[in-house]
C-alpha cells in the first residue's frame, strides 16, 4: 500500500503505486485543472489581443497594464494571492476554483501575445481580397481572419497546454491534492525512501506531454490535410 | 631536409561517401614553390581532394606526407593522431574557399589576426603588424577595420587570402576561389594569386580560370570520377592534351 | 480599507529588502548554471558524437518534461534518502539552474547549427582546436540569437524563485506568507512584494534591450520578432 510504513517501496511497491486510486485521482485532478485553465485563459485571451490591436489608447493601456502585471510576477505569487484575499472579499469558493482562475488569469496575458500575433500574422493581402469582394469589416473578421488566425493559433496554444500541466503543480501550494502535492503527501509518511513517489509523479508527467504530443500531431496533421499548409 | 624531395606526397588516396567512390587511388608529389592547378568536370572529386589535405575530410585509404610526415595518422596502421596532432597539422595548410569563409562577426583586421593571435599566441601587435602588412599587399589597408559584410566578394576573397597566409602555411589550397565572383572583380583575386605564385608559395589551384593556369602554373592535373587521368607541363597540357578526356574537357570550356 | 502606512512600512521593512536580495542572488546563481550547463549541453548537442548527443536528449526530455517544483522538492527530498542533505540555497539554485539549462541547451544548439558549416571549416583549417572553434567562431555568432532567449529565461527566473518558498528559501514570497501569518492584510503585503518583483523584472527588461542591442554587432539586421518568444524556464 503506498505510505504504509513499510521499509521500502519495492519494484512491486513502486508499480502498485503506479495505478493506487491516489496517485491515478491526482492524475485526473492534474489533467482536468490543466485543460480548463488552459480553455478559460483562451477565451479571456481574446478580448486582451483585440484591446491590444485597437486603435483606442485606454484599451490598449489595459491590455498593456495588464500584460505588464501578470507577466512581471510570478504565477505562485498571483495563486497564492488569490487565495488568500477570497475570504476577505467574501467568496465563498472551492479552492481549486480559485486555483484554475488564477492559473488562467496568468495565463490569458500569455495566450493574448498568441492570439495577437496569430491575427497580425494573416495576410494582409487576404484582407484587401475580401475587400475587393465587398465584404464589411466585421464580415473580414469572422469569414476571413478568424478562420486562418485559428490555425495559427493551434500549434502555439497546444504548447501551451503541456507547460499548463506543470504549470498546475503549483496549486500544490494551495493544497490542491494534484500530482505533486500527493508526491509530497507520500514523500510526508515515508520520509525515509521519498525516491518512487517522485518517479511515479514524473513518470505521469511525462506521460501526460507525450501524449499530449501526439494528439497535437494529429490535429495538425487534419489542418494541413485540409489545405492548411504551414507557410 | 633535402630540397629535391616532394614538399607534398598524396600516395594512393581514396575516399568514399557510402558505396559512392569519390576519390581512387590518387596519386600526386608536388614539389616545394610549385603552382599546380587542378581541372576537371563538377563531381570529380577535386574539392575532395583539397579537403582532403587540409584535413577537413578523413581518407579512407592511402595516406598523405607533408615534408615527409603522415597527415592524420600515425603510421600505416591507420591509428588516428590525437586532435591536438592534427591541430597542429593543420597549421602548415591554408585553404581558401569558393564562398569566403570570413569570420562574420569580426573585421577584416580580426579575421586575420585571430588564428596567429589564438593558435600561435602571438601578441595582438605582431598580428596587427603583420596582418596590415598583408592588408596592404591585397590593397585593402583601409578596409581594415570592415565586417565581411560591408565589403564586395572580391574584397572579401582578397581578405580570405591573407587570413590563409598568416599562418604562413607550407601549401595554400585554392577551392575555386574566384567562382562565386562577378566577372570584373575576377580579375583582382586573380591578380593576388599570380604576386603570391611570383613570391614562391606553393599553391594547389582548383580553377575553371584558365588563363590563370597558363599564367603561373607549372602544371596541370585533369581529374575525372575520382582519379586523376592526366598531370602535364602547363603548357604542353593546353597545347597538346594526352588523354582523350582532357582533350574533350579543354574543347568545352575554351 | 487600504493602509497607506502599513505598505510603506512593509516595503521597507529589513526583512523585505533581505528577501529581495535572496531573491535576485538566487536568480543570479541559478542563471550562472544554467547558462554555463546550457552552452556545454547545447555544444555537445550540436555536435555529431552520437552517445553524448543521446545524453543530453535525456536530459532535456526529463527536465522540460515534468514541473520545475517536481524538481526543486526532489532536489531537496531525495539526496536525504542518500544521507546527503544539501543547504536550501544550493539545492534551489541547483534545480532552477539544471532546469533551465535543459531549455538553453535548445536554443544554445540550435544557434550553433544555424552558424554557416564554412564558418567552421574555415577556423579550423588555421589550425584552431574545436574548443577555440567553439569559443572564437561559433558561440560568437550564435550569442545574437541566443542572447534574447536568455534574457528571457533570467526574466522568468526572477519570477520562478518564488517556488523555493517550498523550501523555506526566504525569498519574496515566502516572506510575505511569513508576514501573513501575523498580519492578515493580503492586498499591502501582495502589494509590497508585487512592487518589488515589477522593479525587477521590469529593470532586467531595459538592461535586456541594451545587451540585445549590443550584441547586434558586424552591421546585422536584427532578429525579426513577430511572434512571441517560446516559453523559457517557467515552471
Ligand atoms: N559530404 C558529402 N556526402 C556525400 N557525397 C559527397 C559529399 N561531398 C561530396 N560528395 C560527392 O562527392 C563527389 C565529388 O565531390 P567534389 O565536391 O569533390 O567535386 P568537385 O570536383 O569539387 O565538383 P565541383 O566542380 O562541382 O565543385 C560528388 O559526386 C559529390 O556529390
Ligand atoms: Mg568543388
Amino acid at each position: 500500500m503506498p505510505g504504509a510504513p513499510a521499509p521500502a517501496l519495492g519494484l512491486t511497491g513502486t508499480l502498485a503505486l503506479l495505478v493506487s486510486p491516489l496517485v491515478l485521482s491526482a492524475v485526473w485532478v492534474t489533467i482536468w485543472t490543466a485543460i480548463a485553465a488552459q480553455a478559460i485563459a483562451a477565451l479571456c485571451g481574446v478580448p486582451l489581443a483585440l484591446a491590444e490591436l485597437s486603435s483606442l489608447k485606454p484599451l490598449k493601456a489595459v491590455a498593456w497594464f495588464y500584460n505588464w502585471l501578470f507577466q512581471g510576477t510570478p504565477l505562485l505569487m498571483q495563486l497564492i494571492f488569490f487565495w488568500a484575499v477570497l475570504p476577505i472579499l467574501g467568496l465563498r469558493l472551492p479552492l481549486i476554483v480559485a486555483g484554475i482562475v488564477a492559473l488562467a488569469l496568468n495565463e490569458a496575458a500569455r495566450m493574448s501575445q498568441i492570439i495577437r500575433a496569430a491575427i497580425i500574422g494573416v495576410d494582409a493581402r487576404q484582407f484587401e481580397a475580401a475587400r475587393t469582394l465587398g465584404m464589411s469589416s466585421w464580415q473580414i473578421f469572422r469569414l476571413i481572419i478568424v478562420p486562418q488566425a485559428l490555425r495559427l493559433m493551434l500549434p502555439p496554444t497546444g504548447n501551451e497546454l503541456n507547460y499548463q500541466f506543470k504549470a498546475t503543480s503549483l496549486l500544490a501550494a494551495i493544497s490542491v491534492v494534484e500530482l505533486t502535492r500527493q508526491t509530497l503527501n507520500f514523500a510526508d509518511r515515508d520520509p525515509a525512501h521519498p525516491l518512487p513517489y517522485f518517479a511515479v509523479a514524473a513518470f505521469y508527467y511525462f506521460a501526460m506531454s507525450t501524449a499530449w504530443g501526439l494528439v497535437q500531431q494529429r490535429l495538425e496533421n487534419r489542418a494541413e490535410r485540409r489545405g492548411f499548409a504551414e507557410s | 631536409m633535402d630540397d629535391d624531395a616532394p614538399l607534398l606526397r598524396i600516395q594512393k588516396v581514396s575516399k568514399w561517401y557510402g558505396s559512392h567512390q569519390v576519390l581512387c587511388d590518387v596519386s600526386l608529389d608536388l614539389a616545394r614553390r610549385e603552382v599546380l592547378v587542378i581541372l576537371g568536370p563538377s563531381g570529380s572529386g577535386k574539392s575532395t581532394l583539397l579537403r582532403a589535405i587540409a584535413q577537413l575530410v578523413e581518407i579512407d585509404s592511402g595516406s598523405i606526407f607533408l615534408e615527409g610526415e603522415m597527415l592524420g595518422f600515425r603510421d600505416e596502421g591507420r591509428r588516428k593522431l590525437p586532435a591536438h596532432r592534427i591541430d597542429a597539422q593543420r597549421r602548415e595548410t591554408g585553404m581558401v574557399f569558393q564562398s569566403f569563409n570570413l569570420f562574420a562577426h569580426l573585421t577584416a583586421l580580426e579575421n586575420i589576426t585571430l588564428a596567429p593571435r589564438r593558435v600561435l599566441k602571438q601578441t595582438r601587435g605582431e598580428a596587427e603588424a603583420t596582418a596590415i602588412q598583408l592588408l596592404e599587399r591585397v590593397g585593402l589597408r583601409e578596409k581594415a577595420g570592415s565586417y565581411p559584410n560591408q565589403l564586395s566578394g572580391g574584397q572579401q576573397q582578397r581578405v580570405a587570402i591573407a587570413r590563409a597566409m598568416a599562418m604562413n602555411p607550407k601549401v595554400l589550397l585554392f577551392d575555386e576561389p574566384t567562382s562565386a565572383l562577378d566577372p570584373e572583380t575576377i580579375r583582382e583575386v586573380l591578380d593576388i594569386m599570380v604576386d603570391l605564385a611570383h613570391r614562391g608559395v606553393t599553391m594547389i589551384v582548383v580553377t575553371h580560370e584558365t588563363s590563370f593556369a597558363r599564367e603561373v602554373a607549372h602544371r596541370v592535373a585533369f581529374m575525372e570520377h575520382g582519379r586523376i587521368l592526366e598531370v602535364a607541363p602547363a603548357r604542353a597540357f593546353f597545347d597538346s592534351p594526352n588523354h582523350p578526356r582532357s582533350a574533350a574537357f579543354l574543347g568545352q570550356i575554351l | 480599507m487600504w493602509d497607506w502606512s502599513l505598505f510603506w512600512k512593509q516595503l521597507l521593512e529589513r526583512d523585505a529588502i533581505r528577501a529581495a536580495e535572496a531573491t535576485i542572488s538566487a536568480a543570479i546563481v541559478g542563471q550562472l548554471i544554467g547558462v554555463t550547463l546550457g552552452i556545454l549541453l547545447g555544444a555537445v548537442g550540436a555536435s555529431r558524437r552520437r552517445w553524448p548527443r543521446r545524453v543530453v536528449d535525456a536530459y532535456v526530455r526529463v527536465f522540460r518534461g515534468t514541473p520545475l517544483l517536481l524538481q526543486i522538492l526532489a532536489f531537496y527530498i531525495v539526496p536525504s534518502e542518500y544521507g546527503i542533505q544539501l543547504p536550501v540555497f544550493v539545492a534551489g539554485a541547483l534545480a532552477l539552474g539544471m532546469n533551465e539549462a535543459a531549455y538553453l541547451s535548445e536554443v544554445v544548439r540550435s544557434g550553433l547549427m544555424s552558424v554557416d558549416r564554412g564558418q567552421r571549416e574555415a577556423a579550423q583549417v588555421l589550425g584552431m582546436s574545436s574548443a577555440q572553434v567553439l569559443l572564437w567562431v561559433t558561440l560568437p555568432q550564435a550569442a545574437r540569437v541566443m542572447i534574447p532567449p536568455m534574457g528571457n529565461a533570467f526574466n522568468a527566473m526572477l519570477k520562478t524563485t518564488s517556488l523555493l518558498g517550498f523550501i523555506s528559501y526566504e525569498e519574496l514570497l515566502r516572506h510575505a506568507n511569513l508576514v501573513l501569518d501575523t498580519v492578515y492584510r493580503p492586498f499591502e503585503i501582495f502589494a509590497v512584494i508585487t512592487v518589488y518583483y515589477l522593479a525587477m523584472t521590469t529593470a532586467w527588461g531595459l538592461v535586456q534591450s541594451r545587451l540585445e542591442r549590443y550584441f547586434r554587432v558586424g552591421g546585422s539586421a536584427p532578429v525579426a520578432r513577430r511572434r512571441p518568444m517560446p516559453r523559457l524556464a517557467e515552471v
